[in-house]
């Protein structure tokens, strides 16, 4: 009976120490996913969707990044699950698409932003909106990647892994804020950048990079 | 048609540097047992490259150059390295399939294990990190006792061992 009671005990013990280092190996998937240099679409969109923001507007930052979380959270999974399908090749295009779209619109409300209260709600609110909109093109995207990397005969995990996958991923995202928001701060009260030509600066070499990526597309 | 998608979706289709293999450790069969996902056109870049062949291989369809296994067998015969006890194993290629979007290849491979004693076992997954350095290898591992383990292999770190 002792016996039986410690067989069973170590099992599961044996269980949950096999699905902890699954889960580890998928929260490193999603926070390398993020973070690879290589493949930096989602790093540029961060980096966009951030960079004109700094640390005493962090409830303003906290809003955009859940809701761009928010977004790619719900396509990823139902992606995942297969509850939908997208065509990889669409997404491939719509990613740098959103960047670009998130780049050219910091350009645009550059002098608005100096504007009127009322202005600036507006401006928020569309950027709530694009970051909720563009995070659910993104989640596709990285469903792409999840999906790659799922071992058949494991679908009984599938809710862990695509937690821990997103988790990283999270994890990714909060690394890049942090070094937005410490870049912004370094380069506007040390080298005593005037604001708007950084954000010139940083979302012209974004839109660059992101003709690149879609020039990549084209070959 | 589906030959101009395909070639369209092989063309389009965003870089994941990705390979995903199941090892079994099977002590009745006296073997360890490897299932290994790569896709097709990272794949016929790299065995190129490494053997020298220049032709066109057309890996996982019906124009496959006859020597294409072959080929394939002694690129995975030297970029994934299992030893026991700090015995190096023998490769042996079983065979491959095409995966369900024809985008990648199944590749089956076994090593013998003579000693079913064995409790370690160390692996080496380089596969395809000459082509990329932000590759990654990821590897499910089952051992007799049904213990399983999760390891990723990247290029600064292409060795790992396992444990049951």
């Amino acid at each position: 009976m002792i016996q039986q009671l410690n067989d069973s005990t170590s099992e599961a013990i044996q269980q949950l120490n096999d699905s902890t280092k699954m889960f580890n190996l998928y929260l490193k998937l999603g926070f390398e996913h993020l973070l690879d240099l290589a493949a930096y679409d989602h790093l540029l969109f961060v980096i966009a969707l951030t960079v004109v923001y700094q640390l005493a507007e962090w409830k303003k930052l906290l809003i955009l990044v859940t809701a761009f979380t928010i977004g790619h959270s719900i396509t990823l999974a139902l992606a995942v699950l297969d509850v939908i399908q997208f065509p990889a090749t669409i997404i491939e295009w719509l990613i740098p698409i959103t960047i670009l779209l998130t780049a050219a619109y910091n350009l645009w409300t550059l002098s608005a932003t100096d504007g009127d209260s009322a202005t600036q709600k507006t401006d928020l609110n569309i950027k709530y909106f694009a970051a909720l909109f563009f995070g659910l093109i993104h989640g596709m995207g990285f469903s792409n990647f999840l999906k790659s990397a799922l071992m058949p005969g494991e679908e009984q995990q599938i809710v862990w892994q695509l937690l821990a996958f997103n988790l990283g991923i999270e994890m990714g995202q909060l690394v890049i804020v942090g070094m937005v928001v410490l870049i912004n701060f370094l380069v506007l009260n040390f080298l005593k950048v005037n604001k708007q030509n950084w954000i010139k600066i940083v979302n012209t070499l974004v839109m660059v990079f992101c003709i690149w990526i879609i020039g990549g597309l084209l070959e | 048609m589906i030959f101009f998608l395909q070639i369209l979706s092989l063309w389009l289709a965003h870089d994941i540097h990705l390979t995903k293999a199941q090892v079994d450790v099977n002590t009745s069969e006296q073997s360890v047992q490897v299932s290994m996902h790569i896709f097709l056109d990272d794949l016929e870049k790299v065995i190129q490259e490494e053997t020298g062949f220049t032709e066109k291989m057309h890996l996982g369809t019906e124009k496959e150059v006859p020597e294409g296994d072959s080929l394939l067998a002694v690129y995975l015969r030297s970029h994934f390295l299992i030893t026991a006890n700090e015995e190096p194993l023998s490769f042996s290629f079983v065979g491959k399939e095409n995966s369900q979007d024809l985008l990648a290849v199944w590749c089956y491979f076994e090593f013998p294990l003579s000693d079913i004693s064995t409790k370690k076992l160390t692996l080496t997954n380089n596969v395809l990190m000459e082509l990329y350095n932000d590759q990654q290898n990821i590897i499910t591992l089952v051992g007799p006792n049904k213990k399983r383990d999760y390891l990723l292999f990247q290029v600064d770190e292409a060795t790992a061992s396992f444990s049951y």
